[in-house]
């Protein structure tokens, strides 16, 4: 089983590293679009336009096969646009059914641009696809494959019944445009991406034997420390619905599967941020629980993990595997880019803090590089 | 570290700062002044240097800042203008204080307080990176070296 599961976590972080080769600052998003399909869960991304989300959503899907649906929503679009029209040979027969095929209902994974600007008849009919899995409208009652739905939108809404609606994705994650020291780098990938097509490295049978495995994950000794976690949130005046309280334990168990453990331990709070539903929580929530999350680490979930709790151990993990793949490569990549990683490990880790096996790769790096005397 | 009346030490900092100087010691000093000679003239024109006895501080963008074994990197205090500080250190006291405090002493600015050796270096004569001031800081180590 364990063998099992880690073949699977291996396989998701390389088809997670492939949909994000060129998208500079996306690969937080990536790995959470597959946590949250683990857990059988949603994710709400909030950002500005024309930040590679539906780029990267597309990837992620392509790179793991499955159906994939994406729709633009607009405050006139129609519910048959996303569920599908009419079925007009069953209307002549009397019954009113809907024709799927194709559409949001038969899809695995799905993106929805804009989802607040949905109509209620719209967004009723898919919460009861998020929440259920079952999609029903008129006679017509499908149970749906869907894995995880992307939604996206520029800012979270007033509007209470909107925000209810938004509460439906467990995850929120907030991007911003790139910074502009990484603007070049953001310049090159984004040309090479455009050109490279994303090979599909999975089916999603990885992903179903992670799902399937969640019931057997043991969270016994991660309660504790996660109701302690929640404790400080309290008193720190950050709220969560009890609903959100609960299933954020999916979150936890989908991060220790990708892990490869069966067991949740302290290493696995760190989605709990991302449980919290707004900007200013989340950036106060990561003040609040920075020792709770001293532990937290993943194998397969770097970027995700360090992005929520800016620890040393997280940022050495992401180090480490870049620079075993600057190693393995046949042709090594520039000075440049060498000196670039060499630079962020030695501003992060000094000769007493470097854990062994970045020291060693530090130094297979170091003799890569011409010398420059 | 006591420069003050209030003594204070350092504490690691769990966030790295970004880099933007590198500074280099001794030999790793030379290095630096090495590879500064060979990066392209573009990329040297976004860089600034100032030497100072056996230290060599380069300043810039994070992306242009060169790397040679054994540099280490500072960033400007995020909430104390003008005091420049290593990226994996900060100090146990409130910085705005500490740059308050240093610059009334030290009558320049900016600062950059150092951890090992324990150093303050001001950054007040910051001077574009080219072949004409590399050549003027090796002639300054050259005549430091010789007057040794």
């Amino acid at each position: 089983m364990i063998a099992q599961l880690h073949s699977a976590a291996a396989q998701i972080r390389q088809a997670v590293r492939a949909a994000t080769e060129g998208l500079v600052g996306r690969e937080q998003l990536a790995e959470l679009i597959v946590l949250a399909a683990v857990a059988q869960e949603h994710i709400l991304v909030i950002g500005p336009p024309g930040t590679a989300k539906s780029a990267v959503v597309r990837r992620v899907a392509q790179s793991m096969g499955g159906r994939y649906f994406e729709y633009l929503l607009g405050r006139f679009t129609e519910p048959s646009e996303l569920f599908g029209a009419v079925d007009l040979k069953k209307l002549r027969e009397g019954t009113v059914e809907t024709d799927v095929s194709g559409m949001l209902p038969e899809a695995d994974i799905v993106f929805l641009d804009e989802v607040f600007l949905g109509s209620t008849a719209i967004l009723n009919t898919l919460l009861g696809v998020l929440n259920e899995r079952r999609f029903r409208r008129g006679h017509t009652q499908v149970q749906c494959p869907l894995r995880v739905c992307v939604g996206a939108a520029n800012g979270l809404p007033d509007d209470e019944a909107l925000a209810a609606f938004g509460d439906r994705f467990l995850l929120h994650l907030f991007v911003e445009s790139v910074p502009d020291n990484q603007l070049e780098a953001m310049l090159a990938g984004g040309w090479q991406s455009e050109q490279r097509p994303v090979q599909q490295l999975l089916g999603l049978t990885q992903l179903d034997t992670l799902s399937q495995a969640m019931k057997s994950v043991d969270l016994g000794n991660v309660r504790p420390a996660l109701a302690q976690a929640i404790r400080r949130l309290r008193e720190a005046g950050i709220q969560l619905s009890d609903r959100r309280i609960v299933k954020s334990q999916r979150l936890i168990a989908a991060a220790a599967l990708l892990g490869g453990r069966l067991e949740a331990s302290e290493a696995d709070l760190w989605p709990l941020l991302y449980v919290l539903p707004t900007q200013e929580t989340q950036q106060h929530g990561r003040e609040v629980l920075r020792d709770l999350f001293a532990a937290s680490s993943n194998s397969h979930l770097f970027s995700a993990v360090e992005e929520a709790t800016l620890q040393p151990m997280s940022r050495f993990n992401r180090l480490l595997e870049t620079a075993e793949d600057y190693l393995a490569r046949s042709e090594p990549p520039a000075s440049a880019v060498l000196e670039g990683l060499l630079r962020e490990i030695d501003a992060n880790f000094d000769s007493q803090t470097l854990p062994e096996p970045l020291q060693q790769a530090r130094g297979q790096l170091t003799r890569l590089l011409t010398p420059a005397e | 570290m006591s420069a003050l009346a209030q003594p204070w030490a350092w504490r690691s900092r769990q966030v790295p700062a970004e880099p933007q100087a590198a500074v280099a010691w001794g030999d790793a000093a030379r290095r630096l002044h090495r590879r500064l000679a060979l990066i392209p003239a573009e990329q040297a024109a976004r860089l600034q240097a100032t030497a100072n006895g056996d230290v060599l501080v380069v300043t810039g963008m994070t992306a242009d800042l060169p790397w040679v074994d054994a540099v280490a990197y500072a960033a400007p205090s995020a909430c104390a203008p003008g005091l420049w500080l290593p990226t994996r250190w900060a100090p146990d006291v409130p910085e705005d204080l500490l740059g308050q405090a240093l610059s009334a002493r030290f009558k320049r600015l900016p600062l950059l307080v150092w951890r090992e050796p324990q150093v303050v270096i001001p950054l007040d004569r910051l001077q574009t990176v080219s072949p004409e001031v590399l050549q003027r800081i090796a002639t300054y180590w050259g005549a430091r070296h010789a007057t040794a």
